[in-house]
């Protein structure tokens, strides 16, 4: 066999380019933590990639959400607990006030205190988190009860926005997964279309101030339907369907709780998979880099060597 | 018998040929890093007699046998036919590479991460429906996501107008490739009309016939002239002196010129079985034309479904019926957010109805056309379907990657056998240097003796 020159160059240029290829493959791997650069240093792998890595945003996503939903479940869960407590102490009031131990004198400085509650549930039923109202349904921007008062400032009922109160807002936690987080005021304090009824918690308890100041006597003609005894029922079955409803926001906060985790621990195991998809293994490319290096340099140094040597050096 | 002349002849005809053969190393030698060039060798022989009556049978010394080059046809055909293919894949490799470029979607600032970032904002908006900041934070993302569209649909055009340039260059190189060879057809033909091989013309038009079989496929045939003819398919590119030149002519389609080629004199297609026009050909065509539909076919049918669910929609001011992005039918090239949206982000939709700040319903749904299966007969969400479009190419690049590599390695082994052949060894020439020398002394000395054996000769003449 015939060997010219130019082959031993080229076989020379041929190996010496692969090796450096090699090398600086290494390299990069080694710089980024990647294996992969473009999909097609290896098409499944980027696939597999590129899926756990949009899985892994909407995962971030979810746990936003899930995050913001809870913020919220639990600012309506308090307020909703604060106002369970003020019905349950105007309930203990009108207890109080029913007794027949009690003069109109007791009875008048009860229908004050119940007034009051009242002013403090009013301030509950309003209440907000990160500016936007609890329990105003879709109306989060606008005051979700505006208290009605009559000539002395005393508060007679409240009126809402009938178009939003009954909205429901939710949050996506997964794929096709939402949960509603806010329980609207109409299923809390008054129905829709429910002002002063015994459904409306401002007509009970301010018709109940009003008979407990008037020395617990109910208006005439509405002796049924505004005593004491009749208002306090009517007030327990609104704190019923508040406590209901607080139900609601702990099983949804659990669901959320349980969502979270579930997405954390989801994020673990994409965040795995997409390393095992882009990432480089360590080990793995050390001991490729050692035997590249060692088949460079053995390269180098035969083929510097023999490539320098021809008859010529041996010519006198 | 002979005489001192003739002595002197045969040795002056010895260091004639031992000069040509020196010539020819040093030829050798000062070319053996010239790219395209053939050894030159020569083979001696025995000088034929001047006469036949020849009696004493000392002979006349050293003749030229032979005098070219050291070229093997069989390996010359196998070297071009590889050399077509090989000049298909490596154009195909390189040019799916800067097509991959365009998406590059495992460098962090692709258009399907700004997809996912999309998507986000509405969630984040859905969060907080009432604010301004998510709003202003979704028209960006939206920008930010129709400007990524239009800058792969802006870079592909590109691309596209890249490969019809190089097309067209390549046309004119086969064009001047061809008319080059008719050229050396017509010189060597005239010089070797005396015997004598026109080895540098014929490496010339060799490397031009290389260079031509990289570009399109050819077969070679060389006529007992020496003159070549060369076909491409059933068509003559280059016969005797005569080259078939290769007219292109532009049509326009999507604002995108396009290059055809076709014979000038027939205006018949081109053969394209392998070479780099045909990689070229089909990159602008199938490859980059295809990936630009399904572009297209993705910034429609986002904008049409967005558009969809965002018209039924209320923004902060009360809007309803405005459109998300700018029109439904645009393709890429002109994906862009609604002038409406862009002056005014309290536009955007989030609601069912007016006046309900805090109704989420409506970003929750344009959220959730992430998931919906709107591509493909309903088989791929948005997201996927854009992937795909990324993955394609890379699976195209990764398979033209494989195929180079095989049918590089088989024009490395074809060019190495070649070299093996034609290629100058400076261990061989310089062994001949010694061997050429030494002849050349040795013929010297005996023409230094003969002189000497004159003298002698004229010196018994003077003694007399």
């Amino acid at each position: 066999m015939r060997v010219s020159d130019q082959q031993r160059y080229d076989s020379f240029m041929r190996n010496v380019q692969q090796r450096l290829v090699n090398l600086t493959r290494i390299q990069q791997e080694l710089g980024t933590g990647k294996s992969i650069f473009s999909p097609s240093d290896n098409v499944l792998q980027a696939d597999r990639g590129l899926r756990a890595e949009d899985r892994l945003a909407s995962n971030a996503q979810f746990l936003r959400n899930v995050d913001d939903g809870l913020k919220w479940v639990q600012a309506a869960d308090d307020k909703l607990q604060a106002a369970v407590d003020v019905l349950s102490e105007i309930e203990a009031l009108a207890l109080t006030a029913d007794n027949s131990s009690q003069n109109a004198d007791d009875r008048s400085n009860t229908a004050i205190q119940t007034d009051q509650k009242l002013e403090a549930l009013m301030a509950l039923v309003n209440g907000s988190s990160n500016d936007r109202y609890l329990f105003g349904g879709h109306g989060t921007t606008a005051k979700p009860f505006v208290e009605v008062r009559d000539a002395e400032g005393r508060i007679q009922g409240a009126q809402t926005n009938q178009d939003t109160i009954a909205g429901r807002i939710y949050r996506q936690i997964g794929e096709n997964d939402d949960i509603a987080i806010n329980v609207p005021g109409d299923r809390l304090f008054q129905p829709v279309g429910g002002a002063g009824t015994d459904e409306d918690v401002f007509y009970v308890i301010a018709a109940l101030r009003d008979t407990i100041g008037n020395n617990n006597t109910p208006p005439e003609g509405s002796e049924d339907t505004r005593s004491n005894e009749h208002l306090r029922e009517a007030l327990a079955q609104i704190r019923e369907r508040i406590a209901e409803q607080q139900t609601y926001l702990g099983s949804a906060g659990q669901r959320l709780e349980q969502t979270k985790s579930r997405l954390k621990e989801e994020a673990v195991t994409l965040t795995d998979r997409l390393e095992q998809a882009e990432g480089v293994d360590i080990t793995d490319l050390a001991s490729r880099l050692s035997v590249e290096e060692g088949a460079y340099n053995a390269l180098a140094t035969i083929s510097t060597r023999l490539l320098r040597q021809t008859l010529v050096d041996y010519m006198g | 018998m002979s005489s001192l002349a003739d002595i002197l002849n045969t040795s002056r005809q010895a260091l004639r040929v031992q000069q040509l053969a020196m010539q020819l190393i040093g030829q050798n030698t000062a070319n053996v890093n010239t790219e395209g060039y053939t050894r030159r060798r020569v083979e001696l022989t025995t000088a034929p007699p001047y006469t036949t009556d020849t009696i004493w049978g000392t002979g006349n010394g050293v003749d030229i046998l032979t005098l070219g080059r050291v070229r093997d046809q069989l390996l010359d055909e196998q070297y071009r036919r590889s050399a077509g293919t090989a000049g298909y894949w490596s154009s195909r490799d390189d040019l799916l590479g800067r097509v991959e470029e365009v998406f590059s979607e495992l460098g962090g600032s692709a258009i399907s991460d700004r997809l996912q970032q999309f998507w986000a904002a509405w969630q984040d908006l859905a969060n907080d429906p009432e604010g301004s900041a998510p709003r202003i934070v979704l028209l960006e993302r939206a920008q930010a996501l129709a400007s990524s569209v239009r800058r792969a649909h802006s870079e592909l055009a590109t691309r596209h107008e890249e490969i019809d340039r190089q097309l067209v260059g390549d046309v004119q190189e086969v064009n001047a490739l061809t008319k080059r060879i008719a050229e050396l057809n017509v010189q060597i033909v005239r010089a070797e009309t005396g015997g004598t091989e026109a080895s540098d013309l014929r490496d010339m038009r060799d490397s031009a016939i290389d260079r031509l079989s990289q570009l399109l496929d050819i077969t070679v045939h060389e006529n007992a002239d020496g003159a070549l003819n060369v076909y491409n398919g059933g068509q003559i590119l280059v016969q005797l002196d005569h080259s078939a030149d290769l007219t292109m002519s532009s049509s326009s389609s999507n604002g995108l010129v396009k290059t055809q080629v076709t014979y000038g004199s027939s205006g018949r297609a081109l053969v394209l079985d392998s070479g780099e026009i045909k990689s070229l050909i089909e990159l602008r065509d199938q490859d980059i034309g295809g990936v630009m539909a399904d572009l297209d076919g993705f910034a429609v049918a986002m904008a049409n479904r967005v558009n969809e669910v965002h018209r039924t929609g209320y923004g902060l001011t009360g809007t309803n019926g405005i459109e998300f992005f700018a029109s439904d039918d645009t393709g890429a090239s002109d994906f862009r957010v609604s002038q409406m949206i862009a002056d005014e982000p309290d536009r955007i939709a989030t609601a069912a109805a007016d006046g309900a700040p805090g109704d989420n319903s409506i970003a929750l749904q344009i959220a959730g056309i992430q998931s919906e299966k709107l591509m493909r007969d309903g088989r791929s969400t948005l997201d996927e379907y854009y992937r795909d479009i990324s993955l394609a190419v890379g699976s195209k690049k990764s398979y033209a990657v494989g195929q180079l590599a095989v049918e590089q390695g088989a024009l490395d082994s074809i060019s190495n056998r070649r070299q093996q052949v034609s290629g100058v060894s400076m261990d061989e020439e310089m062994t001949r240097l010694i061997q050429v020398q030494q002849a050349y002394e040795a013929a010297a000395k005996v023409i230094t003796t003969v002189d000497e054996m004159m003298q002698t000769v004229l010196a018994m003449g003077a003694g007399a």
